[in-house]
C-alpha cells in the first residue's frame, strides 16, 4: 500500500546547550525547534516560512537525521528515523536529498562536476561500472539543464545558477523520493531564479518528488508551494493549502497576516501610505516569551495569550492556526491581505 | 518636490583596470534627481548600480577611471578637491549600505560614533552631543535611546543596526541619501519597517533619495521613478506606475515576468535566456541585444538613444524607433 503521507513529524523538538561564561553555563538552550507536528505528502510542496532564527533550517536537517532530536519522532514512508542504526540510516539517505542555499560553498571547489556527481552513486553503490556511473552523470545533467561539456569543469568555472544547477542534481542523482530545498534561490537574481524555479518544478513532475521548501521569500513560496507552513520561534503558527488559501489571502494568524502584508506590493495602484506593519522584533529563542510567543508583538494580545500557549487546531479541512483568537485576525487584518492578494492577481492578469 | 534638479548625472562613463583588460562597467549614463524625489536603481548583479552609487561619493577603488559630470546643486563633483568633497560626504550627501555591521565600528559605542559626525562636520548644536545624538535615535524610533546610546554595534540587531546608520546619516541634514541595498539583509517585517522609516523621513526632512536594489518589492515601496540597469546601460527609466504597468524594454518585460507572481500550477515563469555579458568585451550596440528576441541588425551595431513613451517615460531601444 502506497501511503499519502510520505513524512509524518510528531512533537519534535531540538534544543542547543549554549556554554557561556568560564564555567559554563547549565541548563541554557536555543530552542530552535519545539515541538513541531505536521505531516508532508508524498509528491507534494511543503513550503516552509518564518524569518531568521524560527528554527526553519533546523527542523529540515532533523528530518534528515543531519543533527539528531532532542525528543519526538520523524516518520519517513512509515519508518522511524531516529530509531535506525548507522547502517540502516545510510540505506534509507538514498532517498533524500538536500540542496542549500549557497552553492559555492556546498560543492567542493577542488572536484570537478564529474567527481561531485560520482560520489553519491559511489556511496550508495549505484551502478555497476564506470560506463554505467559516467552515462547516469551525463544523463542527470541533461535534465539539469548542464551537458557533457561541464563534466571536467570546476564549480568557480561555473555561474551561481549552473552551480545551484549541479547542487540539485546531486540531490536527486540517487533517484531520491524526497528533497529538502534550503532557500534555494535566496543567493539568485531575479531572472536565474524563475530559471531554477522552473526547473525544480518540471524535476518533481518527473520524477515524482517530495519536496520541503525552506524560504524567507513569500513570494517564492505563494508560487511554488502546495501547502504552507509558517514558523515563529521555533512553533508552527500556521498550516494552510497555498492555491485555496494562501494565494487568496485567508490566513487566520495575525503573524502570517503580517508577513503576507509586508510582501512590497508591487502593484504600484496598491501602495498605501498607511502601511499595515508589524511592531517589534524576533525575541530570543533562549527565553522565548510565556502563553503564545508573539504575544509581545500581536496588536490583538490578550491576558489569555500571555498565559497559556495555543495549541494548533484545525479550524477548517486542513487549515490549522495556533491562535486563541483568529476571528479578530480574520476582522482586521484577514480583508487586507485578501485585497493584496488580489492585486498580484490582477497584475498577472493586467500585466501580460 | 518641486520640479528643480538637485543631482545630475550627465554621461557617465566608468572604467575598472584588471589584469584582464579594461571592464567598461558603466557606459555613458545620464540620471537626474530633484528635490525630495526617491530615484531607484534597479538590476541585477553586475549591472553597475552600486558603481553608480559610489561614483556619486568618489568612493571607488583606485583602479576605475571615472568620465563625465555630476552635478551636485550645480557643482561637479568628480572636479572637486578632497578636501571640498569631504565636506559634502556624509553631510550634505549620506549614506547607508547593506551591511550596516561593516560600516560600524565595533570597538566604539553607538554614542561615541554618532557624536563624531557632529565634531567632523562641525554641525551647529542647540544642546550637548549626547542629547543630540539621543534626539537623532529616537527619530528613528530605536527604544530606549539613553541605554543604546552606551551600546556597542554587536549588542544590536541588523534592523536596530541600519536605524543606527540612518540616524548618523542624519546629524548631517543630508539633501540626498543614498541607500545601497539597505535592506537586502534583513527580515522581511523589518524590512517594511526600515522603508516606513526611510519614506517618513523623506517626507519631515524633504530629502531625496537615491535607492540601489535589486528588488522590485523595494522599488514598487519607495521609489517615484526607476531606472532599470542592464550591464552598465539604462534599459528604462520612468515613474515607478509607468514601467512597472506599461513596461517596454524587452529586459524590462523579461524581468517583471521572471518574478515568482501567481502559482506554479497556473503559469511558468518568463526565462530570459543567456548571461550577463562580461564586461571587458561587452557586446556592441545595445548591450542587451545577444538575450534580446528581438534584436535586429541596428542592435548589433548602435547604441540606442532614448525614446520617449510618455512624459518621462524613456526606453532605449531600437525596436521603439528612433531615427
Amino acid at each position: 500500500m502506497v501511503r499519502d503521507d510520505l513524512i509524518i513529524v510528531k512533537d519534535l523538538k531540538k534544543y542547543f546547550p549554549i556554554r557561556a561564561g568560564l564555567f559554563g553555563t547549565k541548563g541554557v538552550f536555543v530552542r530552535a525547534v519545539d515541538g513541531v507536528s505536521l505531516t508532508i505528502k508524498r509528491g507534494e510542496t511543503f513550503g516552509l516560512a518564518g524569518e531568521s532564527g524560527c528554527g526553519k533550517s533546523t527542523f529540515a536537517r532533523l528530518l534528515l537525521r543531519l543533527i539528531e532530536p532532542t525528543a519526538g519522532k520523524v516518520l519517513f514512508d512509515g519508518i522511524d528515523l531516529f530509531s535506525l542504526s548507522k547502517k540502516e540510516l545510510r540505506k534509507l539517505r538514498r532517498r533524500m536529498g538536500i540542496v542549500f542555499q549557497d552553492p559555492k560553498s556546498s560543492l567542493n571547489p577542488r572536484m570537478t562536476i564529474y567527481n561531485i556527481l560520482k560520489r553519491p552513486l559511489e556511496i550508495h553503490g549505484i551502478g555497476s561500472s564506470k560506463e554505467e556511473r559516467l552515462n547516469m552523470i551525463i544523463e542527470i545533467l541533461e535534465k539539469v539543464g548542464l551537458g557533457e561539456e561541464h563534466l571536467n569543469r570546476y564549480p568557480h568555472e561555473l555561474s551561481g545558477g549552473q552551480q545551484q544547477r549541479v547542487s540539485i542534481a546531486r540531490a536527486i542523482i540517487t533517484k531520491p523520493d524526497f528533497v529538502v530545498l534550503d532557500e534555494p534561490t535566496s543567493a539568485l537574481d531575479i531572472s536565474v531564479q524563475a530559471q531554477i524555479l522552473n526547473l525544480l518544478v518540471k524535476l518533481q513532475r518527473e520524477f515524482k518528488l517530495t519536496y520541503l521548501f525552506i524560504t524567507h521569500n513569500l513570494m517564492v513560496l505563494q508560487y511554488i508551494s502546495d501547502r504552507v507552513g509558517i514558523m515563529y520561534l521555533g512553533k508552527v503558527v500556521e498550516i494552510m493549502n497555498t492555491r485555496d488559501e494562501l494565494n487568496l489571502g485567508k490566513v487566520y494568524h495575525p503573524y502570517t497576516a503580517f508577513l503576507m502584508l509586508s510582501i512590497p506590493a508591487v502593484d504600484i495602484r496598491e501602495r498605501r501610505r498607511d502601511k499595515i506593519i508589524v511592531p517589534g522584533e524576533v525575541p530570543s529563542s533562549i527565553n522565548p516569551p510565556t502563553g503564545c510567543r508573539f504575544h509581545p508583538r500581536c496588536p490583538f494580545a490578550k491576558e489569555e495569550c500571555k498565559s497559556k500557549e495555543p495549541p494548533l487546531l484545525e479550524i477548517r479541512r486542513g487549515h490549522y492556526v495556533a491562535c486563541h483568537f483568529p476571528s479578530i485576525t480574520e476582522e482586521k487584518l484577514t480583508p487586507y491581505v485578501e485585497e493584496r492578494m488580489e492585486s498580484i492577481r490582477r497584475l498577472l492578469r493586467g500585466g501580460s | 518636490m518641486n520640479n528643480e534638479i538637485l543631482l545630475k548625472i550627465e554621461d557617465l562613463y566608468v572604467n575598472f583596470r584588471t589584469d584582464e583588460g579594461i571592464a567598461k562597467v558603466i557606459d555613458g549614463i545620464s540620471l537626474s534627481i530633484r528635490y525630495g524625489e526617491v530615484l531607484a536603481l534597479m538590476g541585477e548583479t553586475g549591472c553597475g548600480k552600486s558603481t553608480v552609487a559610489k561614483s556619486i561619493l568618489r568612493l571607488l577603488p583606485k583602479n576605475a577611471e571615472v568620465r563625465g559630470k555630476i552635478l551636485f546643486k550645480g557643482t561637479n563633483l568628480l572636479d572637486l578637491p578632497e578636501s571640498e568633497l569631504r565636506k559634502i560626504r556624509g553631510k550634505e550627501i549620506g549614506m547607508i549600505f547593506q551591511e550596516p555591521l561593516t560600516a560600524l565600528n565595533p570597538v566604539f559605542t553607538i554614542g561615541n560614533q554618532m557624536s563624531e559626525m557632529f565634531k567632523i562636520h562641525k554641525l551647529r548644536i542647540k544642546r550637548t552631543i549626547q542629547e543630540e545624538v539621543i534626539e537623532l535615535l529616537k527619530n528613528v524610533r530605536i527604544p530606549d535611546p539613553q541605554r543604546r546610546y552606551y551600546s556597542y554595534p554587536f549588542e544590536l540587531s541588523g534592523g536596530m543596526r541600519q536605524r543606527v546608520m540612518i540616524a548618523m546619516m542624519l546629524a548631517g541634514r543630508p539633501s540626498l541619501l543614498i541607500a545601497d541595498e539597505p535592506t537586502s539583509a534583513l527580515d522581511v517585517t523589518i524590512q517594511a519597517q526600515i522603508l516606513k522609516l526611510l519614506m517618513d523621513l523623506r517626507n519631515k526632512y524633504n530629502m531625496s533619495i537615491l535607492i540601489i536594489t535589486h528588488d522590485p518589492g523595494v522599488v514598487a515601496e519607495m521609489a517615484d521613478r526607476v531606472a532599470i540597469m542592464y550591464a552598465g546601460q539604462i534599459a528604462e527609466v520612468g515613474p515607478v506606475r509607468d514601467i512597472f504597468l506599461n513596461p517596454q524594454h524587452p529586459y524590462t518585460r523579461g524581468l517583471l515576468r521572471a518574478l515568482p507572481l501567481g502559482h506554479k500550477e497556473e503559469r511558468e515563469l518568463e526565462n530570459i535566456p543567456g548571461r550577463v555579458p562580461n564586461l571587458i568585451n561587452p557586446p556592441p550596440g545595445c548591450r542587451f541585444h545577444p538575450r534580446c528576441p528581438y534584436a535586429m541588425e541596428r542592435c548589433r551595431k548602435v547604441k540606442p538613444k532614448p525614446v520617449v513613451i510618455s512624459d518621462e517615460h524613456y526606453v532605449f531601444c531600437h525596436l521603439l524607433g528612433g531615427e
